[in-house]
């Protein structure tokens, strides 16, 4: 019998060598993040091999460093296997697994943003940080041949057990998006793995600046959601809401009572597209409102989620405002 | 045998419809037949490329808004989250469409870094039919 050894034998799983590691992964309910099907193309399943498993491919000699590589690092969808092989995976992976969960409410927050509740099986529960990801899988549908996963934050409460919230934006032709808008049922049976990823709140006494546009909105409520739940009120926390007209804005009441209850945190939604703007929100593109806020942020602490555009626009503010490179955050499948 | 680029950009693997629209032809018989009408129309793929990404750059907005653009386009650049595997191996492509709308001509087109990389590495403009063609007739009348 063929073994998968994975830290040092905290976990021993029996493979199929007809599969590669990914695959062998999965078929034991321990998912890695992927983006491209287990096809070499996405660079995502990285994982250690200390020993056993074929020489790299040529897909993973494009997606690894040489550093990555002479440091025993591999994609596990090119890794094969005949004999034992000894892996080395992070914690939070081992604990991340697939939940067939039941859709339980879709909302139209937008035009093109549906807000989405899914149920867990009962008596299971998801332990996840305020800001990962899971990964929603749309099943074959319509003309399409197999299912497909993509990556979308958690907008929901870690502390509130039972479901998980999403906030989806519909991308143009995206397959797992125009399922969830156009095809998913309440009641449909869908599955998410997860959780995933690094984009977390940090402790830290500096203050916190949330900037977020669009479906990023949903890693800084479920922040914002634990910040509340674990008491952080010695740190001050502005969240900054892009959008191009007040049809963009949603949650606003919820984010005006957590202002009302929390005098530490302040909702700042911004308008960039508005001739007029009420006393409600600001006018301006994102940055600019940023900027006019602030003289001095070598203080601060910030979480960034939105489009790449947005973001690396917002890194340049921050930093030409004093912000250390390492005090700014945001979403890596982003 | 297909090779697993074409795969790629059929139906359902990158996007739900993919980049081969309703052509029923081979991806080799696309690409040749496209090099031919380059050819004639004596314009380069690299020329091509060159004034896809000054526009696409020209027309960025971080809120996504339309741009106009040399008096003459008008241009909207979506950026969504989340990367695009990247059919040849390399860096993950940006997710996301450049729509840029010719005002002089009242003529459209549709592109994206995968189908920017499409036509650098293969000169592949897409199928007929799909909404990210990029006919070469049509690339010399919008672009220059």
């Amino acid at each position: 019998m063929v073994q998968i050894i994975i830290n040092n034998g905290e976990k021993i799983l029996e493979a199929d060598t007809e599969k590669n590691l990914l695959e062998n992964l999965s078929a034991n309910d321990i998912v890695l993040p992927s983006a491209c099907g287990g096809r070499g193309l996405c660079g995502m399943c990285k994982v250690q091999v200390k020993s056993g498993g074929n020489a790299p491919t040529e897909k993973e000699e494009k997606k690894l460093s040489p550093e990555q590589l002479g440091n025993s690092w591999r994609l596990a969808c090119q890794t094969s296997f005949t004999t034992d092989i000894t892996i080395e995976l992070p914690g939070q992976l081992i604990g991340s697994t697939t939940y067939d969960c039941t859709v339980e409410e879709i909302t139209d927050l937008t035009y093109d943003i549906k807000g989405v509740r899914f149920r867990l099986p009962d008596g299971v529960d998801v332990q996840y940080q305020a800001g990962q990801y899971m990964q929603i899988t749309a099943p074959a549908y319509g003309n399409l041949k197999r299912s497909t996963y993509r990556a979308y934050s958690i907008a929901s409460n870690p502390q509130e057990k039972g479901y998980l919230d999403f906030c989806i934006r519909r991308v143009p032709k995206g397959i797992v998006t125009t399922y969830v808008h156009d095809h998913m049922k309440i009641g449909d049976t869908v599955t998410l793995s997860g959780p995933y990823g690094d984009f977390y709140l940090r402790d830290s006494s500096k203050d916190i600046i949330f900037i977020a546009g669009g479906s990023g909105l949903s890693p800084v409520q479920s922040m914002v959601y634990e910040m509340i739940a674990k008491g952080i009120s010695d740190r001050k926390a502005n969240f900054f809401f892009g959008a191009c007209t007040y049809n963009d804005l949603f949650y606003v009441d919820k984010f005006r009572t957590l202002e009302n209850e929390h005098p530490w945190f302040k909702y700042i939604p911004a308008l960039s597209n508005e001739d007029i703007t009420g006393d409600d929100c600001e006018s301006g593109l994102i940055t600019e409102v940023v900027d006019r806020y602030y003289s001095d942020l070598s203080n601060c602490q910030a979480y960034l989620c939105g489009s790449p555009g947005m973001i690396n626009a917002c890194h340049q503010v921050l930093e030409h405002k004093g912000m250390d490179k390492s005090e700014i955050f945001y979403d890596k499948f982003a | 045998m297909k090779s697993e680029i074409e795969k790629l950009l059929e139906p359902g693997e990158l996007s739900l419809d993919g980049f081969t629209g309703t052509d029923t032809r081979t991806i080799d018989e696309i690409i040749a037949a496209d090099r031919e009408k380059f050819k004639k129309l004596e314009i380069t793929i690299a020329a091509i490329i060159k004034r896809l990404e000054e526009l696409e750059e020209a027309g960025k907005d971080i809120m996504e808004r339309e741009k106009n653009v040399e008096g003459r386009y008008t241009i909207k650049v979506r950026d969504d989250r989340g990367p695009m595997p990247n059919p040849t191996g390399g860096k993950p492509l940006r997710k996301g469409d450049i729509t840029l709308k010719d005002n002089q001509s009242g003529k459209a087109i549709k592109y994206n870094d995968l189908t920017i990389l499409m036509l650098e590495k293969f000169g592949f403009c897409s199928g007929e039919g799909s909404e990210y063609r990029l006919d070469p007739q049509i690339l010399k009348e919008v672009l220059f």
